[in-house]
């Protein structure tokens, strides 16, 4: 049951339970991967990963259990000990994981299936070799078995490319992974040395894997990092929505208004608590300056965009965390991209210096860095991001565009530092934004409350945004709630954001395309989703980022950049629909394929409002298409 | 009301077009279902191989541990410190005239791989093990239990405190074998190993053993074993030796208590009759330190830890390897790799140092000559190894405080010991520690990775109070005169009172990584910035941006010096910028200047930023480097390489 059938017995319950359904359960409904007669073999694989992913959800939010219960081992170089038994468990998602990358890949384009078998023979390679060096005898022939497995694989991948999914694919590739990791070690007895060297090898090289695949699992948590303020969001708007439906009632409009004085009441006094405890050190006119131009470019990019997209028409604010599920992926893998491509012109930089001890080389070699050049791509990518948001807005995508072009500002703004050469302490405060954002919308509040325009619609679609600023500025609690009892930061909102991704945003593997039938693409999703949790998994009983990446961190920047972005796109459509005269909460409340009709009657007869039965709505799930310019495909 | 724009426009989400399969796929490309294919098979075959896969690799991650015997469960566990009385009776005591001594040892437990435990001896004794140890393979799967004794000094006649280590070697994979006893003394290689005990011990058992001595020298061992109060196990034999030194040596009367868990509570060994009988009886006991009156360690600094350099424009350089002795085979080169971790120094100006082999904390001796050495004629020119410490973990973090070592490790311990290697005391934990404990006085405060904090007493190991910052920590903590900051990943600032563990004050910060303590200030590298607060307050006082990535932070009189890949730049305490140079490595400062390392140099630097005095110190591959103060001058260690590099 949904929209707002049944207001009449139980109101405020009906109230909830409709928000829940409109922002929780719809785009769980919508996005999740369905099983839509999928090939034989592909279930039992699907379950598995996702066996193994609550496997390693668990591993992350019960690791102090285990590191205060279990054994430690010690990861030589990493500076971090991980709870021995774990080891293996860790392998064994590694290696399901690289499987299944290799499966999905197989049928899918050149590039695809070449990355995954890089994946797959670097996981072959750093096991089989392991022990071969210090191999005496006959034993040292047994180098023979990982290289034959490693052809034996890649004859596979050739052969296979060119057919379709079949359901032994996956358990062939799995004995031909799984052997290359394990016969020659055995055989060769390496780990029986290494233990009586006093060294313990099993940990060592899984982390070693893992360390070595953890780059890729970079996009997966910036993009995790956008999920609470996709919740934040849509719950917001979806409430702001259908309360407005609810105030449209002559009988109920001055309780818009009271809710409306509470939530304003509210937000001032949060306001005023933290201007009590502004930091003037740490957030003083460099950091407002930024900030206040961070504000400027945001409304004028919003603004251009809107009037960019001329007749097509403002999006809907709950529209938006759609689109930034969409574009948040494709961002994290640019982000992720270009770091990569800077440190390696930095590698190639210092090793160039070193065999030639030119003047320009050594000059060329103190000034690049990888933070400068991360800086520096993270600037051309959010240019780049703006452009590409000016040719959405004139195709009439709204909402990517909006989602997109305030991302790029974003990416602007973190690195205003790097633009001042380091030498000014700039830097974007997200509570001064959010400060600047609640001033703008009182103001708007008070000019129509001065020309008496402030109607119920109104109001309430001011308090949804005042309901928004509230919760970006205790984003902190929000998004890492239970942080403090598991006693991992972060872990949380990574474990969150992973699953609601696999949840809202798994749309793009229930339809074949034109390179990847649907068996890829649901292998890929499940890929992505086991990656994220394994590295959060590895970092949680590690306790630090231990050579691999700190999930905490790229989710917070997700957070930070594509949370940020989707927030201050929410305000713009929000307050354009104010100042524009329309009301926030207008199109069609679709009713749900269950409802029953006594109760879609109900709705409208309590809704004063005869919603538009949409029959796409209550058809196929709503569809979460990539944009052309962020196709994998 | 207005329609609203959106109604008017079908969304991209309800258009119909895009909810129809997409044109070029219309169908799907996987291949109908093959009648003839029973639809549980691909699950059944999938899930055997996914169980088969989890099986296979979980046995593989055990494989290689090697055999314990039965007779094992009589040993105590590694780590397991315990304390023994030695009584020397000289000449017969049955008639009263016999000469007693009386001392005290600290002992540890060790239980390694055979070809480990070869590699915590000098290479000369540890060739000789590999043959009792039947070692010819690096693979070999003998297992060894190595105890190893310091004296306490104590009792007329004892040696002194710190004097050279006992070890002694068992092959405990069948059964528990003598293999080895080196000390001061000498040292008795046994080949096979004098069999103590057999591979499954039971009350009326009696074994034998025959084998050499050294050269020349064989010895018979007869054995026999009776029960013993709780489970205990009593063994009495008689070992003689043939061959032309064996009448020096002559037969021994041997007494031993076996008990389960706890190894050799008690061992008698008789030799000789009459007045040149000598009787050694070694047993367990828990009053060692009360009854000796053992002096406790000093807590101060001395002129090796603290001080001013003497004259850094005058430092000469010096490379000195490690090494051990080991009297009867030679001693010689140590064969170990260093843990990654930094070294620290004693006030007694010894070094210790974490190996990987035996997973040991070395305590050495300085080169003899240098400042420091104490006058031991150790090997010319090398630092020597006075004690193997053996917390029986692999260390997460080593720190020093004046002639106190602590160290934490993978078992969730703390461990403390002097630098005359006795344990002080061992601390079970919630979880590892990472980051060298704060000192407040005669206090520390050690924070887990659970975030979990513990004010202990440094002498007695005693736990004044816990408390818990909520969250994983960032940083080491740092102390002032009345609180402890700590800092956590979840970006949290706190104080604690050091007296009572009450929070003082907190704020939120965004990714603290290393705290300092600069007079009032307590310095905060947070993200990219260097941030100086108020100690008192919390109160964000100044901030300098930091470009590159942190590498070091060194305090003098008033100013601090901060090192990243970028640069490294002083700051007074009014947060202004007084100099800015080239990166480094690493930095440490003797409080009135610093010295830099970088790839090729080592640079002297003055409060003022002008360079003194440039020294060539080219890094080598794949290792990276510490500097640590000592004395006068310098320490240059490795990662990777064993040898210590001396500025001095």
């Amino acid at each position: 049951m949904s929209g707002i059938s049944g207001l009449n017995r139980w109101p405020v319950l009906d109230y909830l339970r409709s928000v829940v359904t409109k922002a929780i359960v719809d785009p769980i409904r919508d996005g999740r991967p369905r099983d839509g007669g999928w090939p034989a073999g592909l279930r039992p694989v699907v379950i598995i990963v996702l066996g193994l992913s609550g496997v390693a959800a668990g591993m992350a939010i019960l690791s102090p259990l285990f590191r205060s219960r279990w054994p430690m081992v010690m990861i030589e170089g990493a500076g971090s000990a991980i709870p021995r038994p774990t080891v293996w468990v860790l392998l064994l998602i590694t290696v399901v994981l690289i499987t299944v990358f290799q499966a999905a890949a197989l049928h899918g384009p050149w590039w695809l299936r070449i990355l995954a078998t890089l994946a797959s023979t670097a996981t072959m390679i750093i096991w089989g070799f392991a022990g071969v060096v210090g191999a005496t005898g006959l034993r040292r022939w047994v180098v023979a078995l990982p290289i034959l497995l490693v052809a034996g694989l890649i004859l596979f991948v050739a052969i296979r490319a060119r057919g379709s999914f079949r359901w032994w694919e996956f358990p062939a590739l799995l004995a031909i992974i799984v052997g290359g990791v394990v016969i020659a070690p055995l055989l060769i007895g390496s780990f029986g040395t290494a233990l009586a060297l006093g060294y313990d090898e099993v940990p060592l090289l899984t982390v070693q894997t893992l360390q070595s695949m953890a780059t890729l699992a970079i996009p997966v948590l910036i993009a995790a990092g956008l999920s609470v303020a996709e919740v934040t969001v849509s719950l917001t708007v979806w409430a702001g929505r259908l309360g407005s439906r609810v105030g449209e009632r002559r009988a109920r409009r001055q309780w818009a208004f009271v809710i409306s004085a509470v939530v304003l009441v509210l937000r001032l006094i949060q306001t005023g608590y933290q201007l009590l405890h502004w930091d003037r050190v740490a957030d003083g006119w460099p950091v407002i300056f930024t900030s206040v131009v961070v504000a400027l470019l945001l409304v004028v990019v919003t603004a251009g965009l809107f009037r960019l997209a001329g007749s097509s028409g403002p999006p809907r604010a709950d529209e938006l965390p759609e689109a930034a599920n969409r574009v948040a992926l494709p961002i994290g893998v640019a982000i992720t991209a270009l770091v990569v491509a800077a440190t390696a012109v930095v590698v190639v930089v210092q090793f160039l210096s070193v065999l030639s001890p030119h003047p320009f080389l050594r000059s060329l070699r103190s000034v690049l860095s990888n933070d400068a050049l991360s800086y520096v791509t993270r600037v051309l990518l959010g240019l780049t991001l703006l452009i590409i948001s000016v040719r959405q807005a004139r195709r009439g995508r709204l909402d990517s565009a909006l989602v997109i072009g305030t991302t790029g500002v974003l990416l602007l703004a973190v690195a205003a530092r790097f633009l001042t050469g380091g030498r000014l302490p700039v830097g974007l405060n997200p509570d001064v934004l959010n400060l600047l954002a609640t001033v703008m919308i009182m103001v708007v509040g008070l000019r129509l409350l001065l020309l008496r325009r402030l109607t119920s619609q109104r109001v309430i679609a001011l308090s949804t945004a005042l309901v928004l600023s509230s919760l970006f500025s205790a984003r902190d609690f929000v998004s890492d709630p239970i942080g403090a009892v598991i006693g991992v930061s972060g872990v949380a909102l990574v474990v969150f954001g992973l699953i609601w991704d696999l949840l809202t945003g798994s749309e793009w593997a229930n339809h074949p395309g034109p390179r990847l039938a649907v068996p890829a693409r649901v292998l890929l999703i499940m890929a992505k989703t086991l990656l994220g949790l394994l590295i959060l998994a590895y970092v949680s009983l590690a306790r630090n980022s231990a050579g691999a990446v700190d999930a905490d961190v790229y989710a917070q920047l997700g957070d930070l950049i594509l949370g940020t972005a989707l927030i201050a796109a929410a305000f713009g459509v929000l307050l354009r629909s104010v100042s524009a005269e329309q009301a926030e909460h207008e199109p069609e409340l679709e009713p749900e394929p269950e409802q029953e009709p006594e109760s879609e009657s109900g709705s409208e007869a309590e809704g004063g409002t005869t919603s538009t039965p949409n029959p796409a709505a209550v058809g196929p799930p709503r569809s979460r298409v990539i944009a052309p310019v962020i196709d994998p495909d | 009301m207005p329609p609203p724009a959106a109604a008017s426009v079908p969304s991209e989400r309800n258009s119909p077009e895009r909810n129809s399969p997409e044109p070029d796929s219309p169908e799907p490309d996987w291949p109908e279902p093959v009648p003839s294919l029973p639809r549980w098979l691909p699950s059944l075959v999938i899930a055997v191989v996914f169980a088969l896969v989890a099986s296979g690799l979980y046995a593989m991650s055990q494989v290689g541990r090697g055999t314990q015997a039965a007779s094992s469960a009589y040993l105590p566990a590694d780590g397991v410190g315990w304390n023994a009385r030695v009584t020397t009776v000289r000449g017969s005591s049955g008639s009263g005239g016999g000469r007693q001594q009386t001392g005290f040892t600290f002992n540890e437990s060790a239980r390694l791989g055979g070809i480990e435990a070869s590699q915590t001896v000098s290479t000369a004794l540890g060739t000789r093990l590999l043959a009792p140890l039947e070692a010819t393979s690096a693979d070999s799967a003998t297992q060894v239990w190595r105890v190893t004794s310091v004296e306490l000094g104590s009792g007329a006649g004892a040696a002194p405190a710190g004097t050279a280590q006992r070890s002694r070697m068992y092959r405990v994979d069948r059964g528990v074998e003598l293999l080895a006893d080196s000390g001061p003394g000498g040292s008795d290689i046994f080949e096979p190993g004098v069999r103590e005990l057999p591979a499954d011990p039971h009350p009326g058992d009696a074994w034998s053993s025959t084998g050499t001595a050294g050269p020349g020298l064989t010895y018979r061992a007869d054995m026999r074993a009776r029960a013993a109060d709780a489970g205990c196990l009593a063994v009495i034999g008689r070992m003689s030796f043939t061959g032309p030194g064996a009448s020096s040596v002559g037969p021994r009367q041997l007494q031993r208590t076996w008990c389960p868990g706890r190894g050799l509570v008690s061992a008698i060994d008789q030799m000789g009759s009459g007045r040149s009988a000598v009787s050694v009886t070694e047993a367990i006991t828990t009053t060692a330190t009360t009854a000796t009156g053992i002096a406790p360690p000093s807590l101060a600094d001395s002129a090796f830890t603290a001080g001013p350099w003497a004259a850094p424009q005058g430092w000469s350089r010096s490379d000195h390897a490690i090494s051990v002795a080991e009297p009867g085979t030679g001693g010689g080169p140590l064969p170990v790799r260093p843990v990654a971790m930094a070294p620290v120094v004693l006030a007694s100006g010894q070094l210790v140092r974490a190996v990987r082999q035996g997973r040991d904390l070395l305590v050495l001796d300085p080169p003899a000559g240098e400042p420091g050495s104490g006058g031991t004629s150790g090997v010319a020119a090398t630092w020597r190894v006075v004690h193997r410490l053996h917390p029986g973990a692999d260390p997460t973090v080593l720190a020093a405080y004046g002639d106190v070592v602590v160290v934490g490790g993978t078992d969730r311990a703390l461990t403390a010991y002097t630098a005359t290697g006795r344990r002080l005391w061992r601390l079970s934990l919630d979880d590892t520690v990472s980051n060298a404990p704060a000192r407040s006085g005669s206090v520390i405060v050690a924070v887990t990775a659970a975030g979990s904090v513990f004010t202990i007493d440094l002498l007695s190991g005693r736990l004044r109070w816990r408390a818990s910052t909520g969250s994983d920590v960032s940083a080491a903590p740092v102390a002032t005169t009345g609180e402890v900051i700590l800092a956590d990943r979840s970006g949290t600032l706190s104080a604690l009172r050091i007296s009572d563990g009450s929070l003082l004050w907190q704020h939120k910060v965004d990714q603290p990584s290393q705290l300092e303590t600069f007079g009032s200030l307590v310095i905060v590298v947070d993200g990219s910035n260097l941030d100086a607060r108020n100690s008192t307050t919390g109160a964000l006082v100044w901030r300098q941006i930091l470009r590159g990535s942190w590498r070091a932070t060194a305090v003098l009189a008033d100013r601090v010096v901060v090192a990243t890949t970028q640069q490294s730049f002083a700051v007074d305490t009014a947060g202004r910028l007084r100099w800015r140079r080239h990166g480094y490595d690493t930095l440490v400062g003797d409080g009135v200047q610093v010295a830099g390392l970088s790839d090729e140099t080592l640079e002297v630097i003055g409060a003022d930023g002008s360079v003194r005095r440039t020294y060539p110190a080219t890094i080598r591959n794949g290792e990276t480097r510490q500097l640590l103060r000592y004395g006068p001058g310098l320490l240059v260690c490795s990662t990777v390489y064993t040898d210590v590099g001396g500025f001095g």
